[in-house]
């Protein structure tokens, strides 16, 4: 009985604690991994590296800079959808489509769409909810609703739960901030998604007035930064391939 | 073995009336210069039938629009149903949207002789949410030298059902063709998605 409880004791000491699951959890890794593979074989991905993909790149590396302690390399992946949608599988695989590339105005605004998307990962929301294989999490778009809902995301099932883009829209501005992004960037951009009449406009009304409670004691930057040229470069190689359709 | 696009091009459309089997189709080839339009040089060229001519003319002369020339064949060699495809690339039906990708995209003869022909095939996976049956599927091709368009080869959308498709666009190489290496851009799009790969060929001299 004894050895029996000692044994016990072992186990649970050998647990990892709470906080360490909700950054990153091997389940997570491994339904990653899985997802990962079924987008490579069947989504049209741009390649990695090209100007679009580089740009969208740089924005997660420089935001990602200060958000290493979770353990995760943070990826973009550029879908070819002229749909407004960004979305995350975990272990630090953030989906955008050449839409979201397209509708964002300035680095700032990209900025907010992939900080979203680390609030996703940062506040655990892989580790804690899917259990299916093909789980997309983050989206921004889906049903709206007080409980989480389910969708399709191409091959994929989504879950998009209004607490959970809340909590990750609170992360977001953190990580916005500490990039030294302006966090009002998350607030304009759902302003004009909301405007804009996309899929997704209904799931951002909402959202809008839970971002305005947050940046409320926080006045914009008097001065707005310059895009960078990875940025610049990856606006211009869109409107190049825009141009020749 | 494909290798996708750095730049998203959209010219040429080669199209099948029916969804299985082999069948031809009358295609037309565009001309554009790559920065506004095909030129004056680009319409003699094309008219002339040499894509060689042709992207002298677009690069030198005054942009005027695009030209539309020589009709081309272009076959569907093959096609898959969507348990085949799903089989061969472990592709699913998404029940929200129209979804297309490129499996592979190739040239073939990858060394050809002026006068001689390359066959551009195209080979791709087709999508569907459950409630449509067919989706309009434009697949487009661009042929490139050092990093200029040269042509590009342009039919209609066809509606397509759930699968995998094979097509094929034979190009003739003018005798006057310059050598060297010459790249074709695959573009293949259907609903709000599409895809992008390359391939190459070198005319020999």
């Amino acid at each position: 009985m004894r050895r029996l409880l000692a044994a016990a004791l072992l186990w649970l000491c050998l647990l990892p604690p709470a906080w360490t699951q909700a950054t990153r959890c091997e389940a997570e890794v491994r339904r990653a991994a899985a997802t990962l593979g079924q987008i490579y074989r069947q989504w049209p991905l741009r390649p990695t590296g090209d100007r679009v993909e580089q740009g969208a790149q740089y924005v997660a590396a420089r935001l990602g800079r200060n958000e290493t302690s979770s353990g995760r390399q943070w990826r973009v992946h550029v879908v070819r959808d002229t749909k407004l949608n960004a979305f995350s599988i975990g272990d630090g695989h953030i989906f955008l489509t050449e839409g979201m590339l397209r509708f964002v105005a300035n680095e700032g605004e990209l900025a907010a769409v992939i900080a979203h998307e680390f609030g996703h990962h940062l506040a655990g929301h892989f580790c804690t909810t899917a259990r299916k294989r093909g789980f997309v999490g983050g989206l921004f778009g889906g049903h709206e609703g007080e409980g989480a809902t389910r969708s399709r995301v191409g091959t994929l099932t989504a879950v998009v739960d209004p607490q959970k883009e809340r909590e990750a829209d609170r992360i977001a501005t953190v990580v916005l901030e500490r990039a030294g992004y302006d966090p009002h960037h998350a607030l304009e951009l759902a302003m004009r998604v909301a405007r804009s009449g996309s899929p997704a406009h209904f799931q951002y009304k909402h959202r809008i007035e839970a971002l305005q409670e947050l940046l409320a004691g926080r006045p914009p930057d008097p001065i707005t930064q310059p895009d960078s040229g990875e940025f610049l470069e990856m606006k211009r190689t869109l409107w190049r391939e825009d141009a020749l359709r | 073995m494909k290798t996708r696009s750095k730049a998203a091009v959209v010219g040429v459309t080669l199209s099948c009336v029916v969804l299985t089997g082999c069948t031809g189709g009358s295609y037309s080839t565009t001309e554009t210069s790559t920065v506004g339009g095909a030129a004056v040089g680009a319409l003699v060229g094309g008219l002339l039938g040499g894509w060689e001519w042709a992207a002298i003319g677009a690069a030198s002369g005054a942009a005027l629009g695009w030209v539309t020339g020589k009709a081309i064949e272009a076959q569907e060699i093959s096609s898959r149903s969507t348990v085949q495809d799903q089989q061969l690339y472990g592709y699913s039906a998404p029940s929200d949207s129209v979804f297309v990708n490129i499996n592979s995209a190739t040239s073939s003869p990858q060394v050809v002789a002026p006068g001689g022909v390359v066959d551009v095939v195209t080979d791709y996976s087709l999508a569907l949410p459950q409630s449509m049956s067919q989706a309009n599927v434009m697949a487009t091709s661009v042929l490139m030298k050092d990093g200029e368009k040269v042509m590009e080869f342009k039919g209609k959308p066809v509606p397509k059902a759930s699968g995998g498709y094979t097509i094929k666009l034979p190009i003739n190489i003018p005798a006057e063709a310059a050598p060297g290496t010459y790249v074709i851009e695959h573009n293949v799009s259907a609903g709000s998605t599409y895809d992008s790969a390359q391939s190459t060929f070198v005319v020999k001299s």
